[in-house]
């Protein structure tokens, strides 16, 4: 985060003074405990969020969620407010789960090699599975409840690392372009493109199941069952 | 839709796949990213082309699905935990700034167990699947788990504090820890090891100490997860004071010694006040300590006992040679007279006698609070040490010692026992100290650096041994009673008529 390294006094200033938790970080800077125990209480449920969607795998997300908080506390004291903490957060937490990734061996990332690979074998995409399941006995779109929940799942984690990422600042953080940009260390303009490739690969995934989609028909699932195995 | 347009889907969910210009002009309209000219070109676009609309819509709709995206939520215990994690992972920063809850250098191996579990979630790259994380998490929480009765009944930090300052407290522990009765070490040794190594340490242990922590571990995990929220918050709470070793090593001790004292009392103990908190600390430490000592002296041998007990008696007659020497004719005639009888006095009397000699001011040598002899009726007037040597006579309210000994003989008694009653000296202990047999000799010899101990040692064997004597009085036919007699009493007795050495045998008497 060397933004936030080598910070203007009027940026650090204008963040103190329009971002609340910025004040709190301060304060933790400061050796505030009680600022620190806020901040974890603020933003623990949203790590762990991000976590089961962009992390290696959802029974590790608390872990990393303390992984994160744990290096936000020991980099306190090098602290400077030189973007919103939010963003300064999140920077931290997809450091931790790509390197968690990459730890793993996992990559969820399906290059063209692999998708290559998972026509030979359709079990190694979940939401292909999901999809035999569910549209095999009844009309796609009439898929509800948890079963439509894992349905959603499946095709996000079907998605690209940073598409994930960007997707989940963008849709459950409300960050603007310019805010994933700097959280993700990317130009704005490929901040536009990620989301837009996961909002197109979230319509081709999702179109059998949207109600009042004219794609969705039988015969498209079949076709992707075909093509999938 | 054919193969090769799922195969294009598939190519398409990579980051760096190529993207369809308008598209991503749809979709940053979507997400109010466009320039003012951008969304004028756009949305006159989308009012002209209708399928422009369609394809904006199914953009629209997919995203909105994401709303039955299932969305975790952090487990109750994440807070506590993170906050102890951090606090400790403060204490073995090189950082010079620290968390103001992270000062006390005992902390330490909290502080590896945080690194240690840092550095794991660094290198997850050594992690082979959910099992072993869930696996290390357990060793991580282990300690917790091994202080378990400490987090959750003595969580009150100024009652802690107050105890560790307490000197009774002190000697208790000092003697806890000699003799074994609070033992910690199993903790002490899974404090010390780290997050890495704490899985060989387990593997290494005896069987029994593992079953110990595999027990308590299984106790730990049926705790409801609120309790263990709790847990949680006060090892985090405990972890971020100035003093947390001295803490928690008062809260393991104060909650085993809790564990020991019947219901009634730890709840009269929960709900007292401050001054009863104090007063019935006072009492039940020192209660405590009688405890452990007199298990120790309930293993003597019925040698042991005679010995001790001969040597107690040994010791009384100095005491009472000493005022036979310096006392009034008067005086000296009540413990000749005294002498002769108790010579042939039941040997629950002579115990009796000893027991009041030594009496203490907290009551004992007998063990009970007040120095009502065994066996006195509950009716009868309490026995007064500290009477008045003018008052000759006992009482006409004062009913004979059970087993008839006569009223003169129970006065005399009383008139030696005002003039010598008082605790063991420091001299007769170690008068008593050199008659004892080796074994118990070494038993006060693992004590020398607690000098409470070694007294509280004797006093409780001198207790046993009367006690014991007391209950069984030894020969009772009139043969036993003479065989039981010093060779030096005996050639004397054997000087005199067979009718007077029977009376002198007999004494005064009376069976019951």
């Amino acid at each position: 985060m060397g933004t936030v390294l080598s910070v203007t006094p009027s940026t650090a200033m204008r963040y103190q003074q329009s971002d609340p938790d910025v004040r709190l970080m301060l304060r933790v800077r400061e050796d505030d405990a009680g600022a620190f125990e806020e901040l974890v209480r603020r933003y623990q449920d949203r790590l762990v969020r991000l976590f089961h969607h962009i992390g290696p795998s959802p029974e590790v997300a608390e872990d990393l969620t303390q992984d994160v908080f744990l290096r936000v506390y020991r980099s306190r004291a090098r602290y400077e407010a030189g973007a919103k903490f939010s963003t300064w957060l999140f920077t931290i937490a997809g450091n931790v789960a790509r390197n968690a990734a990459r730890s793993q061996g996992r990559r969820r990332e399906v290059t063209e090699v692999d998708a290559r690979k998972s026509t030979d074998d359709s079990r190694s995409n979940l939401i292909a599975g999901i999809a035999l399941d569910a549209s095999s006995l009844m009309p796609a779109r009439l898929v509800e409840g948890e079963e439509r929940a894992e349905v959603v799942r499946a095709a996000v984690q079907s998605l690209g690392e940073r598409q994930r990422m960007a997707l989940m600042l963008s849709r459950f953080e409300n960050m603007s372009y310019m805010e994933i940009a700097e959280a993700m260390d990317l130009t704005t303009k490929a901040v536009k493109s990620l989301l837009s490739r996961a909002r197109v690969n979230l319509k081709e995934l999702l179109a059998d199941y949207i109600v009042g989609s004219d794609k969705a028909s039988t015969s498209d699932v079949e076709d992707l069952e075909e093509g999938l195995e | 839709m054919s193969q090769d347009k799922t195969r294009t889907s598939q190519v398409g969910f990579q980051d760096d796949s190529p993207v369809d210009e308008l598209d991503e002009q749809l979709v940053a309209y979507l997400d109010g990213e466009l320039s003012r000219e951008e969304l004028r070109a756009l949305e006159k676009r989308l009012g002209a082309e209708p399928a422009l609309r369609d394809r904006l819509r199914d953009l629209q709709n997919g995203w909105e699905m994401l709303d039955d995206l299932p969305l975790a939520a952090s487990s109750g215990s994440l807070l506590e935990t993170t906050i102890l994690m951090a606090a400790v992972d403060g204490e073995v920063s090189s950082n010079p700034s620290r968390l103001k809850f992270s000062k006390n250098k005992f902390y330490r191996f909290f502080a590896v167990v945080a690194v240690t579990v840092a550095s794991f979630l660094l290198g997850l790259a050594a992690t082979k699947g959910r099992d072993y994380i869930r696996y290390r998490n357990q060793l991580r929480d282990l300690p917790i788990a091994m202080h378990l009765d400490a987090y959750l009944h003595a969580s009150d930090l100024d009652l802690m504090r107050n105890l560790a300052e307490m000197q009774q407290w002190k000697e208790a522990n000092e003697i806890a820890d000699t003799l074994g009765e609070w033992n910690f070490h199993l903790a002490d040794q899974l404090d010390a090891t780290s997050l890495d190594s704490r899985q060989a340490c387990l593997v290494m242990l005896p069987t029994e100490d593992q079953k110990t922590v595999s027990a308590k571990w299984e106790r730990f995990e049926k705790i409801s997860p609120d309790d263990r929220r709790e847990i949680y918050h006060v090892a985090a709470f405990v972890a971020t004071q100035e003093d947390p070793r001295m803490l928690l090593k008062t809260m393991d001790r104060f909650a085993a010694w809790r564990e020991s004292l019947p219901a009634s009392e730890r709840d009269f103990f929960a709900s007292g006040t401050d001054a009863q908190r104090q007063e019935f600390l006072q009492k039940e430490l020192k209660r405590t300590t009688q405890k452990w000592t007199r298990e120790r002296g309930a293993n003597l041998s019925d040698d042991d006992v005679k010995t001790i007990y001969d040597a107690m008696r040994q010791i009384a007659k100095f005491r009472i040679d000493a005022i036979r020497q310096s006392g009034s004719p008067a005086l000296r005639v009540v413990i000749t007279t005294f002498e002769m009888a108790n010579q042939s006095m039941d040997a629950r009397f002579q115990a009796y006698f000893l027991r009041r000699l030594f009496e203490r001011p907290d009551g004992r040598t007998d063990g009970r609070p007040e120095g009502r002899p065994e066996g006195r009726p509950e009716s009868g007037p309490p026995w007064r040490p500290n009477e008045s040597p003018d008052s000759q006579q006992p009482s006409p309210r004062t009913p004979p010692f059970p087993g008839g000994i006569a009223q003169n003989v129970f006065a005399n008694a009383r008139l030696i026992i005002d003039q010598v009653q008082g605790p063991l000296r420091d001299d007769e202990l170690y008068l008593l100290e050199s008659t004892l047999p080796q074994k118990l000799t070494e038993i006060i010899e693992e004590t020398s650096g607690i000098p409470i101990l070694r007294e509280e040692f004797l006093l409780s064997w001198i207790d046993e041994s009367i006690k014991r004597t007391q209950s069984n009085p030894g020969p009772q036919t009139i043969v036993e009673r003479y065989n039981e007699l010093a060779p030096k009493d005996r050639e004397q007795m054997d000087l005199l008529p067979p009718e007077r050495m029977l009376r002198a045998i007999q004494g005064d008497r009376r069976r019951p």
